[in-house]
């Protein structure tokens, strides 16, 4: 290992270099006070993530996804980041959700009296954040990047000052965030202590090693287990979710959109990471953890949100539920199966995390196009009678719910298919079946929202006008879906060539 | 029969709907009256266009015919399968034929929302249609669980008073079998490439030429799972006792149209399921789980036929009908052999036909009175001769009288049940009770005195005796719309009454091939069973 900075490597942090630049800029530039800001804020900020994006990608053209699963070329900083095609997946699904989160909330925070671009600039942060934990391949690198990410978040869910359950939600958010950091570290000291490496790649050679002297290692699995829970907490998996549904009710909406979907998939590629490449050797240990872990996730989850009458709250234990949905994939990873059961499941957790994000989005921005002056409009009554207010909408919306429950012709079906499919390869039958009985549950919850859009009657006959920064956003995520949902090729062909090289001794 | 209708008649009549519901939603939802007749148009037009595949259907060389297979999604195997044999050609009629009059019987009955009505109908029958034609397991699936939605809202939006807690119990329950059937599928689709070595696939007609006569012996262990996975998505669809509570709910509350479809097609896509994947797919687990198969099956004909008998409710009495129905064709379907299968399907078509059209007649009486209830009524016949005797002889349909389509139906099912041999029932050994064909034989001719019972006594109820109740004085009988739902109907009771042989030819090559599947695999069964045993004491 070579500790000497080699300037070659700035290369590959290029598109997370652009990404910091133009945070600061957004930040220095939200001090100009204009009244012209809410156009051209939001603007900057799609164009620094389309600038990014075209970096991520320029990654894909120059090696092709291929050659970006032979680690060797890609490696900087002494193996603290890398660039693999696992990275540049999510580096992918982080940009596109944050485009979309951009590009609903200025009408929202222009109704909140919020609309500063200081904003804009937390995004692209914990974009940052996130870009960084999709490339970690260092401990160190992986506990500073969830921390920029986390402290940008904090800050965006109390972004409403005069909001009162804002306020609540970044505190909750805030001090249990900061309480499983402090597991998660705890985790990460022990992991260290029993291999002496922070690398990721090490680790598990170090283990292995370790293995032959020692079978039992107490300590190292204690560690193991410790990241697993701080992580959790991150993905909202219970019993570690008590902070999910406060803070996705109090959070300005699109930020709640944006934590559901680009803080967990960064959360879950973290996870899948350090599962699969660091402690494989441990797998059926840490496999039955994260099949407690689903169960408890997809039951409570999917169960608590029928009780709910807020949408935001209902898609926070909804989006409980689908962490639980995604760990089975990563179950079928841990399994001591064959090396194809393993892609699978990554597969599965791949595709899953993508569809998810622009499914979530789009069921978020109907919520956040409900809102208007003096009604917050995230009851599950404010559907009510949308069919005729504006058809097409509720027809966005039903896809949207359906496409959550899993039903066909829908991406969220493909999503599942490989998530079930993975528990079933790796010979959780048992686990399958709970996962498809809660996705009959989940119906229940989705299928309430539609009886109000379709059956009920209109509360009132306000016009319903979203912002054509919300209307592009949801032509996106419908076209997304239902496009993805009959042809799921192209989504499915990008998932499995990005799924990073299992070490080598998972055969 | 040009040939581009040969190459592409099922993507055509399959797809036709569907386009046809895209239009009309650029429709005016104002122009009803428009909206209404292209719906009926578009509807006439497919069961034009699939007419024709009756008798282009080669009978003599039997299989899937008019196939279309084209790479869908590589990755996994997924490919856009299409194709019919004699099973899937009859149901795809019945589907088009019921689905145009119920579509023509919804003129008067639905006012309003009137645009999404249609639509949803429309994207109904497309779904089923698709079901009848996938040969791809996926494809099969997507369609399969995809006319959920169209049917969940036909009950909710245009439905009865109950109509939000029946629409959500047909859709949960339902939604529930579908996914546990879909762990069945992927069972067997990740089981597939170990047997042949080769990449994934979703080919059913692969599957059964491979999987069906296998008998490594961790498949057959696999195939009772996966039997029970496909049991309960098909069960509930059909539905058999105990899975049937959805259905009186679902069927009574749904608009008449909706009523049609659900008892017309949609049910028989779950006897389908079990004619097409479970019996020659799985045909030793089929054998293992047939006692059950045959009780549960008899369990509903005579519980749905007793508590038919004593409904208030006509249309209750109808749906439980249904319940009772279906289970005779559940019953010749496992009794495994030519002559139950064949009645066994036959029964499907005579039911959708006979008991789609007594939910036709209970529409037109509801559309006129507002009201279900077998009490308000009596004496109907005096006052509507043209209904009475239509109504006549689609009851007598249903009873089973020689002559009409639900005799012929009936009657090959006895013969094929009277066939079960002795043993593949219960047999309770300190008895010395060994129940076989005779045992299931008796208890399907129970079922059709029952079946008369309730229905003479409906009939007799609404129709004779003094017309007291004076709001049924100023009811019309039917004008020339409504006997034109009816007509054809009563001319295909008739047609299969007299003339079944047409169907039983159709239905020849296909039954026998499941049939010699299943009659193969006992052979193999026992084999294979005796090769492990006599493994077993050369081991010893």
């Amino acid at each position: 290992m070579n500790p000497a900075f080699d300037p070659n490597h700035l290369r590959l942090i290029a598109p997370e270099l652009v990404l910091t630049v133009s945070a600061f800029l957004m930040l220095g530039l939200s001090t100009i006070s204009d009244r012209g800001r809410r156009i051209w804020a939001p603007a900057l900020a799609i164009l620094a993530c389309l600038t990014t994006l075209a970096a991520v990608l320029a990654f894909v053209r120059n090696f092709g996804l291929e050659a970006l699963r032979v680690p060797s070329m890609t490696i900087g900083f002494s193996g603290m980041f890398v660039v693999d095609a696992f990275s540049i997946f999510f580096k992918v699904v982080f940009l596109l959700a944050a485009m979309l989160t951009i590009l609903v909330s200025s009408r929202y925070l222009d109704l909140e009296r919020a609309n500063v671009g200081e904003y804009y600039s937390l995004i692209l942060f914990a974009v940052v954040g996130m870009m960084f934990m999709a490339s970690a391949g260092d401990l160190v690198t992986i506990f500073v990047s969830i921390e920029t990410m986390a402290l940008a978040f904090y800050v965006l869910v109390g972004f409403l000052k005069a909001n009162r359950k804002s306020n609540e939600a970044a505190l909750k958010y805030f001090l249990l965030g900061g309480f499983s950091t402090g597991i998660f570290l705890y985790g990460l000291s022990l992991v260290y202590g029993t291999t002496s490496t922070t690398s990721l790649a090490l680790i598990g050679f170090s283990r292995a090693r370790m293995a032959l002297a020692s079978p039992e290692a107490p300590i190292f699995i204690l560690g193991v287990i410790l990241v697993t829970v701080g992580l959790g907490f991150k993905i909202a998996a219970v019993p570690f979710h008590m902070w999910a549904p406060d803070a996705y009710e109090g959070a300005p909406t699109p930020v709640t959109a944006f934590l559901s979907t680009g803080s967990k998939a960064a959360a879950f590629v973290v996870l899948a990471r350090l599962l699969a490449m660091s402690f494989l050797p441990l797998g059926d240990r840490w496999a039955t953890l994260l099949a407690i872990l689903a169960v408890a996730s997809m039951t409570l989850g999917n169960v608590a949100a029928i009780l709910q009458d807020n949408m935001k709250r209902m898609l926070a234990y909804s989006s409980i539920s689908h962490a639980g949905y995604v760990l089975l994939g990563l179950v079928a990873v841990g399994l001591k199966g064959s090396v194809e059961t393993r892609e699978y499941g990554l597969t599965a957790v791949l595709l899953y995390l993508l569809i998810y994000t622009f499914v979530n989005i789009g069921a978020f921005t109907l919520v956040i196009a409900l809102k208007r002056e003096q009604v917050a409009g995230d009851r599950v009554a404010d559907f009510a009678g949308l069919s005729r207010r504006a058809p097409w909408a509720a027809f966005a919306m039903l896809v949207f719910l359906l496409s959550l429950a899993g039903i066909p012709a829908t991406a969220g079906f493909i999503g599942k298919w490989f998530l079930f499919g993975a528990a079933i390869k790796a010979g959780y039958a048992w686990l399958a079946v709970v996962a498809v009985i809660n996705s009959a549950i989940s119906l229940y919850y989705y299928v309430r929202v539609v009886v109000n859009m379709y059956i009920r009657a209109p509360e009132d006959a306000e016009r319903f006008a979203p912002s054509w920064g919300q209307r592009a956003a949801l032509l996106a995520c419908i076209v997304f879906t239902l496009l993805f949902g009959v042809y799921p090729q192209p989504i499915i062909a990008f998932a499995e060539k990005s799924i990073l090289d299992l070490a080598p001794w998972a055969s | 029969m040009p040939h581009w209708y040969v190459d592409n008649a099922l993507n055509l009549v399959t797809f036709l709907p569907l386009f046809g519901a895209l239009a009309l939603l650029f429709a005016d939802k104002e122009k009803k009256a428009l909206i209404m007749h292209a719906a009926t148009w578009i509807a006439l037009a497919d069961f034009l266009l699939s007419v024709p595949l009756f008798f282009l259907y080669d009978a003599d060389r039997g299989g899937f015919q008019f196939e279309q297979r084209l790479s869908w999604i590589p990755s996994i195997g997924v490919q856009y399968y299409i194709g019919i044999d004699g099973i899937s050609l009859l149901l795809l009629l019945l589907t088009t034929f019921l689905g145009f009059l119920s579509i023509l019987s919804s003129w008067t009955a639905v006012t309003e929302r009137v645009k999404e009505y249609y639509v949803f109908m429309l994207l109904l029958q497309t779904g089923m249609l698709g079901v009848f034609i996938s040969l791809d397991f996926f494809l099969f699936y997507i369609f399969w669980e995809a006319m959920l939605v169209p049917m969940y809202f036909l009950i909710g939006i245009w439905g009865g008073p109950r109509k939000l807690y029946a629409a959500i119990k047909f859709f949960l329950y339902t939604l529930l079998g579908s996914v546990l059937m879909l762990l069945g599928i992927l069972a067997v689709y990740f089981f597939y490439p170990r047997v042949t070595g080769g990449g994934y696939s979703f080919d059913i007609t692969e599957f059964i030429r491979v999987l069906g006569p296998l008998t490594q012996p961790e498949w057959l262990e696999m195939q009772k799972w996966v039997f029970l996975a496909f049991f309960i998505g098909f069960a509930i669809k059909v539905p058999m006792f105990p899975f049937h509570t959805w259905l009186p709910d679902a069927h009574v509350e749904a608009p008449t149209a909706g009523s049609v479809i659900l008892a017309g097609v949609l049910l028989k896509m779950g006897t389908y399921g079990f004619v097409r994947f479970s019996l020659p797919m799985l045909p030793h687990a089929t054998r293992h789980y047939l006692p059950h198969m045959l009780a549960l099956s008899v369990i509903g004909i005579l519980y749905g036929a007793l508590v038919a008998m004593v409904q208030k409710d006509w249309k209750k009495l109808v749906a439980y009908s249904s319940v009772s129905h279906l289970g005779f064709c559940m019953l010749g379907v496992f009794a495994l052999n030519q002559q139950g299968l064949n009645g066994g399907i036959l029964q499907m078509i005579n039911h959708g036909l006979s008991t789609g059209a007594l939910f036709l007649i209970v529409g037109l009486i509801y559309e006129r009175r507002h009201t279900r209830m077998i009490s308000e009524f009596g004496g109907l016949s005096k006052q509507m001769p043209i209904f009475a005797t239509l109504f006549m002889i689609i009851m007598m349909s249903s009873i089973g009288l020689p002559t009409l389509n639900g005799f012929i139906g009936e009657f090959t099912i006895l013969v094929g049940a009277f066939a079960i041999p002795a043993g593949y029932g219960f047999s309770v050994p300190w008895l010395g009770l060994r129940v076989g064909g005779m045992f299931w034989a008796v208890c399907g001719v129970l079922g059709i005195v029952l079946g008369a019972a309730y229905m003479l006594w409906l009939y007799q109820r609404t129709m004779f005796g003094k017309l007291d109740n004076p709001e049924n004085a100023r009811l019309k009988d039917l004008d020339l719309r409504e006997i034109m739902t009816l007509a054809p109907i009563v001319v295909c009771c008739f047609w299969i009454g007299l003339y079944p042989k047409p169907l039983f030819r159709i239905l020849e090559k296909p039954v026998a091939e499941i049939a010699a599947r299943l009659s193969a695999a006992e052979t193999g069964g026992q084999a294979a069973a005796e090769a492990t045993a006599a493994r077993g004491a050369l081991g010893r």
